[in-house]
């Protein structure tokens, strides 16, 4: 009977650490450089490199899992949003673009059929 | 009260080798067709692009200092039937019959070495990043 009984779970999932909207908000096209990235931001999670320019990758994701379970049915609903800035050097390593989406927190819990903000 | 218990006890062992899920995955929000429709190839820059739509999702090389910015977001449902039989004692016979709507929408920003939007798609995401993708190449001075 045990078996029989439903069951639910919750799990959330993070990866990296939240941006901060201040510090980024600090770097400034054109005369901020790559080392004030590195002392404001810290190492990049990627770099891709564009011929003689490159872009350098910050993230931080959130997942939300949201699951119900009984005997033979399942209803799993996962919400993942991310923060995410890239940042763009010329040749000479100074920034000349700059652009940042901050929406982690605002990932949810829900289920399948549920309405979910934003969308 | 032997029916019940035999449609019980049947409905245990089902759920042993029968499921039934409903699973839906959400990946960031998707972008509203003003924010892009705004953008002028010709006309925008890096800089607007990334003003109005924010961080990409992904970047990549395109050659002679080109490069595309890739936007997406999914909305997966996923109805699945997954049944397994057990043919022997260790092994198991199993198929699964899955309606999957695995869509990956987004947009590409292609821009110009001068750092100008040439053209803008919008489309599957894998679908166009496969097209356009290239390795990264080396420049001599």
């Amino acid at each position: 009977m045990l078996s029989l009984l439903p069951s639910c779970f919750l799990a959330r999932t993070t990866t990296n650490e939240p941006l901060s909207a201040e510090r980024l908000a600090a770097l400034k096209v054109g005369q901020s450089t790559a080392q004030d990235a590195l002392t404001m931001l810290g190492a990049p999670h990627d770099v891709v490199q564009l011929g003689r320019r490159s872009a350098w990758r910050y993230d931080f994701s959130n997942s939300k899992r949201a699951g119900f379970s009984i005997v033979v049915v399942t209803l799993l609903n996962e919400d993942s949003r991310s923060d995410r800035a890239w940042l763009f050097f010329d040749e000479n390593l100074v920034l000349i673009g700059a652009g940042s989406t901050l929406q982690a927190d605002a990932s949810e819990f829900a289920m399948p059929w549920s309405e979910v903000e934003g969308r | 009260m032997s029916a019940r218990l035999t449609a019980i006890g049947a409905l245990l062992l089902c759920s042993a080798c029968v499921s039934v899920s409903w699973e839906r995955k959400l990946r960031d929000l998707p972008l509203r067709p003003e924010q892009y429709q705004q953008l002028q190839p010709g006309a925008a820059t890096l800089e607007d692009v990334l003003a109005k739509l924010g961080a990409p999702l992904d970047v990549w090389e395109l050659g002679h200092g080109r490069f595309a910015l890739a936007y997406g977001w999914e909305q997966n449902r996923e109805l699945g039937l997954s049944v397994s039989v057990p043919v022997t004692q260790r092994r198991s016979a199993n198929f699964d019959y899955d309606e999957i709507n695995l869509h990956t929408y987004g947009i590409v920003c292609f821009l110009s070495a001068e750092l100008r939007l040439e053209s803008l798609e919008e489309g599957r995401l894998h679908e166009l990043r496969a097209m356009q993708r290239r390795r990264p190449e080396y420049e001599e001075n």
